[in-house]
């Protein structure tokens, strides 16, 4: 049976179980005790009974996995709006301060660099990664052969773990013996020392470029997915029309990924604001305060200086910030 | 009943587990699995007190619980806060004051002050453990700051191995000497940390800080801070004789010295082990001199290194065992047996494995330390050491070793400034 047959089975199928025709040879699944009757199921003995009421099963279900967010989601992210609101220390007693943690993140100059530094690198990274995946996916829609092979090079990066990833690029920009300027120096300019990590103004650019690397990957993967779903008549039928490639993208491929896009967007956004594991590894927030984030600021004020209770402010403002964001995104793109 | 019984014997195991534990006495400071010769050598060490001091208290079930942890302040505070710290432990000399601040440590100066060794510990480390009046730590595995020196590319280069650089202008032409892009060898390994510049603010006749518990003065933006980071500058932008990243850590430039990238580079001996054991050195290609003196002629260097320190919480019976674990571990006796043992078991022999009661004593090779004793100074005990140190260190050494056109002074007058208004 080919794709196509199996898929008008399916749908045959699936027509039945929706009250359709019944295709022959697909059972209809038989309702269970208390669709039929709430009361019956009730009314079985012992734990029959109970797990007979309506919601019972699906909330035993769900019971382990809410307990696990309460404890490890809700639970700290209750705690950390608590702590906001305390001059907290490791041995003291905490203090209520009422908004004192908040009113100094709003006076605090390194808050509003890490702000600047953190758009900078939202920016950065959509205006030089967001079209990458796209086209990535676009190509690997349109290649006959080796889509497989494309797809699995260019999801590694995001398979690597991003602790030694992040390591190895450590070394690969080193501005002395560093794999990038061993390359470059083989250009006829001669050697080149590029401090890609200790000058203030590349700084940032490496850093965009070592996320990029690792999550372009995945999107352009996400992007794919969306595009499998285009059924291939519509590109067939393009094709007899007499659409170019061009046209086949524009008019085809870019409409049906624009949710796909919208929800992308949304989420580098988020990741970016986020970011913490790579500036932590690669330059420490450095040089000289360079390209410190909001959650690396955050990781010193809490670990480093002690100071909990306004880690904690910072960490709610942040979240607050992220909550706003996406609920307007969300609003417009329904609105859209 | 089943469930009952469960939740019972589920409560009552860890309660009983804690009631067995309650009466041991546990230290911290045993050498993690990996560094198994070290390791076996510290459990002899163990074994050998636990049996003799039983003996001595006429207590057959003392019984010591071992634990291979290294300090780590977020992990260290709160356990020893919540009560369940270990009777002894070894932290960092920069941690012991705001840790006995916190009432976190026992004082331990009626021990010491009775202790035959204290007179053979250099004063500097004794400054060091030393708060508001009382001794909170006794010093074990201490360092002071040195040159380190590749042989092979020291000699290559025509010095000689008993003609260390003797002033900032011999370190400066070595450098240059030393340095050969060529071939990837850097001239001088230097890490911007606050420590190792405060080394060469006093070397040009000035302090980091001045003053005291009643109250600190920064004085690092005075001009023999000016001088020093000004001549350090001159190494990185002028003569480009430092490592290839200006910002590397110290063992990021270990690993380049053992590699051969680095011909010289400020370090503490305690990195010996690293250098041998981990990178492949091999020591006798080492060379370790005194920091060379700055314009006053002072060869200053900062003394660092752990600390025994023993639990405010501890209780009497366990406060005594701690201290004869301490004077134990300490004594002349055992240094020459750990001596021994190391050299039996091929351990690279470094002043910092032993403590500084035998640097002073007959073991070969450590003159060098008492030579840098004499003018070394610890870490100063500022209430907010870490947040300054950070501070400093990211928000004006890394601008001064990145930025060719940086204004030295400006950012140093502006730092101060900082300085005094966050943070004392």
């Amino acid at each position: 049976m080919n794709p196509r047959e199996e898929d008008s089975r399916l749908e045959r199928a699936y027509e039945g179980l929706l009250g359709g025709d019944v295709d022959e040879g697909v059972a209809p699944i038989p309702a269970t005790p208390w669709e039929e009757s709430p009361e019956a199921g009730a009314r079985l003995p012992g734990w029959g009974g109970f797990f007979a009421r309506p919601g019972v099963v699906a909330w035993t279900f769900l019971l382990p996995a809410l307990a696990a967010f309460f404890v490890f989601s809700w639970l700290p992210l209750l705690r950390g709006l608590v702590l906001s609101f305390q001059d907290f220390g490791l041995v003291k007693e905490a203090n209520w301060v009422g908004l004192d943690n908040y009113l100094r993140a709003m006076s605090d100059p390194q808050v509003i660099a890490t702000l600047v530094h953190a758009i900078a690198f939202c920016a950065l990274s959509l205006a030089l990664g967001f079209w990458a995946p796209v086209a990535l996916a676009l190509y690997a829609n349109e290649l006959r052969r080796g889509r497989g092979l494309l797809k699995a090079v260019f999801f590694l990066p995001f398979l690597t773990p991003t602790v030694p990833a992040v390591l190895v690029w450590r070394w690969i920009l080193d501005g002395g013996y560093g794999a990038l300027n061993a390359v470059l120096s083989l250009g006829p300019w001669g050697p080149v020392r590029i401090p890609w990590l200790t000058d203030p103004a590349l700084a940032l650019l490496s850093l965009v470029l070592v996320f990029l690397w690792k999550t372009t990957g995945w999107n352009a993967l996400i992007y794919q997915a969306a595009l499998r779903d285009v059924p291939a008549e519509v590109y067939e039928i393009a094709e007899l029309d007499g659409t170019g490639l061009w046209q086949r993208i524009r008019a085809v491929s870019l409409p049906i990924l624009r949710p796909t896009m919208a929800f992308l967007l949304l989420m580098q956004v988020i990741t970016t604001l986020q970011i913490f594991t790579e500036v932590h590894l690669l330059t420490g927030g450095g040089p000289a305060n360079s390209t410190e984030m909001i959650a690396t600021y955050m990781y010193k004020r809490s670990f480093l200086y002690l100071d909990i209770g306004y880690a904690a402010a910072l960490g709610v403002l942040l979240f607050l910030a992220l909550l706003g964001f996406t609920a307007a995104r969300l609003r417009s793109l329904e609105e859209s | 009943m089943k469930p009952l019984r469960v939740l019972v014997f589920g409560l009552a195991f860890p309660a009983a587990a804690c009631a067995a534990e309650a009466g041991v006495f546990s230290v911290w400071n045993r050498p993690p699995a990996a560094r198994a010769a070290e390791r076996k050598i510290w459990d002899e060490e163990l074994a050998d007190f636990s049996a003799t001091y039983a003996r001595t208290i006429g207590e057959p079930t003392f019984k010591v619980n071992a634990v291979s942890r290294e300090y780590v302040a977020q992990q260290f505070v709160p356990v020893m806060a919540g009560g369940k710290g270990p009777d002894v432990a070894k932290v960092r000399a920069e941690a012991l004051p705001s840790l006995a601040r916190q009432g976190l440590l026992a004082s331990l100066k009626s021990e010491v002050d009775g202790w035959d060794q204290r007179a053979f510990v250099p004063q500097v480390f004794w400054d060091a453990a030393t708060v508001e009046g009382k001794i909170y730590g006794v010093p074990c595995d201490s360092y002071v700051t040195v040159l380190m020196v590749r042989k092979d590319l020291w000699v290559q280069a025509g010095y000689s191995i008993d003609q260390p650089p003797a002033d900032w202008a011999a370190l400066e032409a070595a450098a240059k000497r030393l340095n050969d892009p060529a071939r990837g060898v850097a001239g001088f390994g230097f890490s911007p940390t606050i420590e190792a510049v405060g080394d060469f603010v006093r070397q040009a006749g000035g302090e980091l800080f001045r003053g005291g518990p009643a109250g600190w003065e920064p004085s690092f933006q005075e001009n023999p801070g000016t001088a020093a980071l000004t001549y350090l500058r001159r190494l990185r932008f002028e003569d480009g004789v430092l490592q290839s990243d200006p910002l590397a850590s110290r063992e990021e430039l270990a690993q380049l010295f053992a590699l051969g990238r680095l011909a010289m580079m400020m370090g503490v001996p305690d990195q010996m082990p690293d250098l041998i054991s981990r990178y492949g050195m091999d020591p006798g290609e080492l060379l370790l001199f005194p920091l060379p003196a700055g314009p006053t002629g002072v060869h200053a260097a900062h003394a660092g290194g752990e600390y025994f320190v023993v639990n405010a919480s501890a209780t009497p019976r366990n406060k005594a065992a701690a201290w004869a674990y301490i004077r134990t571990q300490l004594s002349p006796g055992n240094q020459l047996y750990r001596w021994r043992r190391m050299n039996e078991l091929g351990l690279p022999i470094f002043p910092g494995a032993f403590s500084t009661t035998a640097h002073l004593s007959q073991l070969p090779g450590f003159q060098l330390m008492e030579q840098a004793l004499s003018s070394a100074r610890p870490e100063p005990a500022l209430p907010k050491w870490p947040q300054i140190k950070d501070d400093l260190e990211s928000g004006v050494l890394e601008l001064l070793f990145t930025q060719a056109d940086a204004d030295v002074s400006g950012e140093l007058r502006e730092a101060a400034e900082r300085v005094r208004e966050l943070y004392l």
